[in-house]
């Protein structure tokens, strides 16, 4: 084996190794994993690491996968990924549901 | 009459089954017999893995706007827990989405679906408002389960209540079109339908079983299975009422030298406990292995070869709806034996043909003489390719059409007779939307928000699906230009001087009734967004807007699409496509109509004069965008060249699949022009003016064949002639030793010029400075300089390529080179062909055509290009929208 393609392995070994006890501690801690998830989540760093994973390793990049919806994405959708009429219906659901007082949205 | 068709029966479960089948061929029957009537098809794009292979199945006989596609979050089966919310707001979401269709009349293509699948099937209220009700047909395939509840219902908890309500439903429609005449009567008999409103529209096989020839080679697949022996055929599944156990114990019960020369084929899929039970019945009555053959899933091919090959095929069921598997056999030219009950024997017809499937002893004679009996055999053949013909699925769409209009007819007649008109109803998008928000939250107790509570993915994705159903009412059709590559960065190429002029007269000379928005994408994320702010001052100010990056686009909104808007990728970013794949997948499933201009195949017929990889990137972006609607190419030569490659390359490309072509506007200052002169500008002017001057345009790299003109200038200079060559382009790629030596060349200055990254202004005063415009290029998408020379009454000196020929025809002066080195005569008959570059033996052809062409300019006898004709980018722009929004 090429002493590249070796150095090649360790690291991806290690980047793995890491991400893995990284991800074990971080599952340990609930309140640790929500506040990241969230930074992530809000920043867009989260759906651009899953779309990463989906299209580098499970070749999920394919069309009509289960993370759309029509023309529109639906893996972990935000308010920003929606479109201006489809911001303005989910404002009149939420204020619906704040007058008839029959909610758990957030 | 507008005919809806929900054909989800397509699209569930069932699409792995007869049902699914039967679903898309009654379609085809209808659309294909639908005389004045429009035909809609409904499909659910929860169950969105079907939706592609049926949008392209129906694209020979109906138009993708008339394929309709509803959205409502997933998952929503039955059996799946905590589904309820979703269920029912997808319940809402179907109903008023086909209601926004303004159907006369719905057909439901399977009624008894959504159990174990996302299928959605109702017939809800909305549906049947009082006054404003739409009639509703429902295929009736059988009632199997409601007769054999024990076997079907019992056994599955909770299903029960949920087959026995749609049954209810079932009686509601005023029109049940039933598979067979077995199946009406059981309607008749057992749910108590009033006959009339029950219309047998039978059924058919495909056209592709024929007793021509077997679609697969026969000893290929008996190896495959084991083989050895003429054999006895049963296809389909292995539940009770198959009556599988019945076949064996009569085929066990044959005379031992009767099966020691035949075998018994189970051809399909059949579940492992089932089979279990099989092969402990065979091992209890003697039969060995090698006797009965199972040989699981099965293509329809093999299926075909199958029952082409059979000496018997012999179907025991005890209940059918319709029996198509034996049909299928009969038109395949199978001799064919059956049970004598249910719906078999009107497909099959002949006494001789049928047995006792209650009796084993009444099965095995039949098979002992179908196996034995030469004569019986070929009546059974005959008779039963004669009654195959009986069955055609024109046949029965004609017959469900009829029930359609006599159905429809009945209806309008009931609302005529009505005394008191019901109000009129608002099915506006707009109303329609609220009637859903409604539904879903209200202060009825119906609501379904009060039954169940949502969380606030649930009102983020039930937006965006009420969005997507529910469009703007009378919102004009968008035409999306996409300049994802102008508005990242101007990199002043060919390419973006074409999108620059295209999208200028496209803002400025707006297609009648279409809103034209420019559109972005980028690598990270997915979906498109309207290049608002770029437009805004791309409007006022092109230069500005193109040179300095536009900084506020994070405020741009993502486009928001409807069936029959327009996107046209007009700048060429492929590597985009890649990750936006999913998304402009979905608008064209959505009924958006996808374009894509293709500026040349260069890359395909030269890889090597492009950096690596560069060809696979461009045929694999070649792939992608054949899956849409269509292309325009710059010249009728790369239309021709995408042609010949996809031929090779995109075996799967639709025959609906539209190339088309479209000439540049030549006017440079309708293209956004750059200005500025250097401070030399005069200088190099004069020095060019004072002599007759050649001018080159274009990038350095390999195919532009500056190395063989620079050789053949050489020569010229070395015999003394005065003249001058002009180099205008900037240092591209695969050329830097050549492009790096040009400044130190010995004429650098004197008689030869490199003129790098100089803008539109400078360009301008150099061509009316020149004498000559020499395109010594391989291959050009184009050739924009051939028509922007003309406009100057430039002449023109070109190589003998297609596409000059077709831009610049008889004004030009043409040059060939040797055939056996130079690519001229098989350039469209051999893409990704090893065309040699660098030829510097060409050096000799170009530089006795220029000398000829010399001698001829100074007589006055060089073809002119004034009336070379020319369009332009308002002519060129008008071209494209006249065919494409047409």
């Amino acid at each position: 084996m090429l002493a590249s393609q070796k150095i090649k392995q360790a690291l991806k070994w290690l980047i793995w190794n890491t991400l893995k006890h990284a991800l074990n501690f971080v599952n340990k801690h609930p309140q640790l994993r929500r506040s990241l998830f969230n930074f992530l989540r809000s920043t867009g760093i989260l759906k651009m690491l899953k779309k990463m994973y989906f299209k580098h390793f499970l070749k999920k990049n394919l069309p009509f996968s289960q993370y759309m919806i029509g023309p529109t994405i639906a893996i972990d959708i935000t308010e920003q990924q929606m479109t201006v009429r489809a911001h303005a219906i989910y404002a009149d659901l939420k204020s619906r549901l704040a007058t008839t007082q029959h909610t758990k949205a957030n | 009459m507008r005919i809806v068709i929900d054909l989800q029966g397509a699209q569930s479960l069932s699409r792995f089954r007869g049902i699914g089948r039967y679903s898309l061929a009654l379609a085809q029957g209808i659309i294909r017999n639908r005389g004045h009537h429009e035909i809609i098809l409904v499909l659910s794009g929860i169950l969105r893995d079907s939706v592609p292979s049926i949008v392209e199945l129906f694209a020979p006989i109906l138009s993708r706007e008339q394929i309709r596609v509803w959205y409502a979050p997933g998952p929503v089966a039955e059996i799946r827990q905590g589904t309820e919310l979703r269920r029912e707001a997808a319940k809402r979401m179907r109903e008023a989405f086909i209601t926004s269709l303004k159907p006369d009349l719905i057909h439901i293509s399977s009624f008894f679906e959504g159990w174990g699948d996302d299928a959605v099937t109702t017939i809800g209220p909305y549906m049947s408002a009082a006054g404003h009700e739409i009639p509703v047909s429902i295929s009736l395939y059988d009632l199997i389960p409601f007769l054999n509840q024990a076997d079907y219902l019992d056994i599955i908890p909770g299903y029960k209540s949920i087959y026995l309500a749609k049954v209810a439903d079932l009686k509601k429609v005023p029109l049940l079109l039933s598979i067979s005449d077995f199946s009406r009567q059981e309607g008749i008999e057992h749910l108590h339908i009033a006959p009339e409103k029950i219309v047998n529209i039978s059924s058919a096989a495909d056209d592709f079983f024929t007793d021509q020839a077997p679609s697969t080679d026969p000893q290929a697949l008996f190896a495959k299975f084991q083989i050895t022996k003429p054999f006895v055929l049963y296809t389909g599944g292995a539940d009770a009422r198959k009556n599988l156990k019945r076949l064996l114990l009569a085929y066990a019960s044959l005379p031992i030298a009767l099966r020691e020369q035949h075998q018994l084929v189970l051809a399909g899929v059949i579940a492992q406990e089932e089979r279990v039970k099989l092969q402990d019945i065979l091992k209890a009555n003697g039969l060995n292995s090698g006797e009965v053959i199972f040989t699981d899933y099965i293509t329809d091919k093999e299926l075909h070869t199958l029952y082409f090959t059979c000496k018997l095929f012999i179907f025991p069921s005890w209940h059918e709806g319709f029996g198509l598997p034996a049909l299928e056999a009969m038109q395949s030219g199978a001799a064919v034996i059956a049970s004598n009950v249910t719906s078999i024997p009107e497909v099959i017809g002949i006494d001789e043909a049928f047995f006792d499937p209650f009796s084993v002893e009444s099965i095995a004679q039949k098979i002992a003489a179908g196996l034995s009996d030469e004569a019986l055999r070929t009546r059974l053949i005959v008779y039963g390719k004669a009654k195959a013909k009986e069955f055609s699925w024109d046949i029965t769409g004609q017959k469900a059409m009829a029930a359609f209009e006599k159905t429809y007819a009945k209806h309008q007649a009931q609302l005529l007779a009505q005394t008191t008109k019901p109000a009129p109803l608002d099915i506006s998008n707009a109303a329609l939307r609220n009637h859903v928000l409604n539904q879903l939250i209200s202060d009825s107790p119906d609501s379904v928000f009060k039954k169940y509570k949502p969380h606030n993915e649930d009102l983020l994705r039930l937006s965006v699906c009420i969005s997507q159903n529910f469009p703007v009412d009378d919102r004009k059709p968008q035409f999306l230009v996409d300049i994802s590559q102008l508005i990242t960065v101007d990199e002043k190429t060919g390419i973006q001087r074409v999108v620059r002029s295209l999208i200028t007269e496209f803002l400025a000379n707006p297609p009648a009734n279409w809103d034209v928005k420019l559109v972005y994408s980028d690598r990270f994320s997915l979906g498109y967004r309207y290049a608002t702010e770029f437009s805004k001052q791309f409007s006022q100010q092109p230069t500005r807007a193109v040179d300095d990056k536009v900084d506020d686009q994070a405020d741009d909104a993502l486009i928001e699409t409807q069936p029959g808007d327009v996107f046209f990728g007009l700048d060429l970013q492929s590597e985009n496509i890649q990750i936006q794949k999913q998304y402009l997948n979905a608008l064209f499933m959505n009924g958006t109509k996808i374009y894509y201009v293709v500026y040349d195949l260069l890359p395909l017929y030269f890889p090597k004069a492009f950096p690596e990889t560069v060809d696979h990137l461009h045929a694999q972006w070649l792939r992608e965008i054949s899956k849409y609607d269509g292309i325009y190419c710059i010249s009728k030569a790369v239309a021709d060249e995408f042609k010949v490659w996809s031929a090779k390359n995109i075996p799967t490309l639709s025959p609906k699949f539209d190339v088309n072509w479209f000439h540049l506007g030549a006017d440079i200052e309708s293209s956004v022009p750059t200005t500025g002169m250097p401070a030399d500008a005069h200088e190099v002017i004069a020095k060019i003016k004072a002599r007759p001057s050649f001018i080159m345009i274009g990038t350095i790299e390999p195919r532009k064949g500056y190395k063989q003109a620079l050789a053949a200038f050489e020569k010229i200079w070395a015999k003394g002639v005065d003249v001058n060559l002009v180099i205008i382009g900037k240092h591209g790629w695969l050329m830097d030793e050549f492009a790096n030596d040009l400044p130190k060349h010995p004429e650098f200055g004197r008689h030869f010029f490199w003129l790098n990254r100089i803008s539109d202004e400078y360009l301008e005063a150099l061509y009316a400075a020149g004498t000559c415009l020499l395109l010594a290029s391989q291959g050009e998408g184009f050739g924009l300089p051939l028509i922007e020379a003309a406009r100057r009454h430039l002449p023109i000196i070109a190589r003998d390529i297609p596409v000059f020929r077709e831009v610049a025809g008889e004004h030009a002066y043409y040059f060939q080179c040797d055939v056996n080195n130079a690519p001229n005569s098989g350039f469209n008959a051999n893409p990704a062909g090893d065309f040699p570059l660098h030829n510097l033996a060409e050096a000799d052809h170009i530089a006795s055509s220029i000398e000829t062409w010399l001698a001829l300019y100074q007589a006055g006898k060089h073809p002119k290009s004034d009336q070379m004709p020319w369009l332009t980018w308002k002519e060129s722009a008008q071209s494209i929208l006249k065919s494409l929004l047409k």
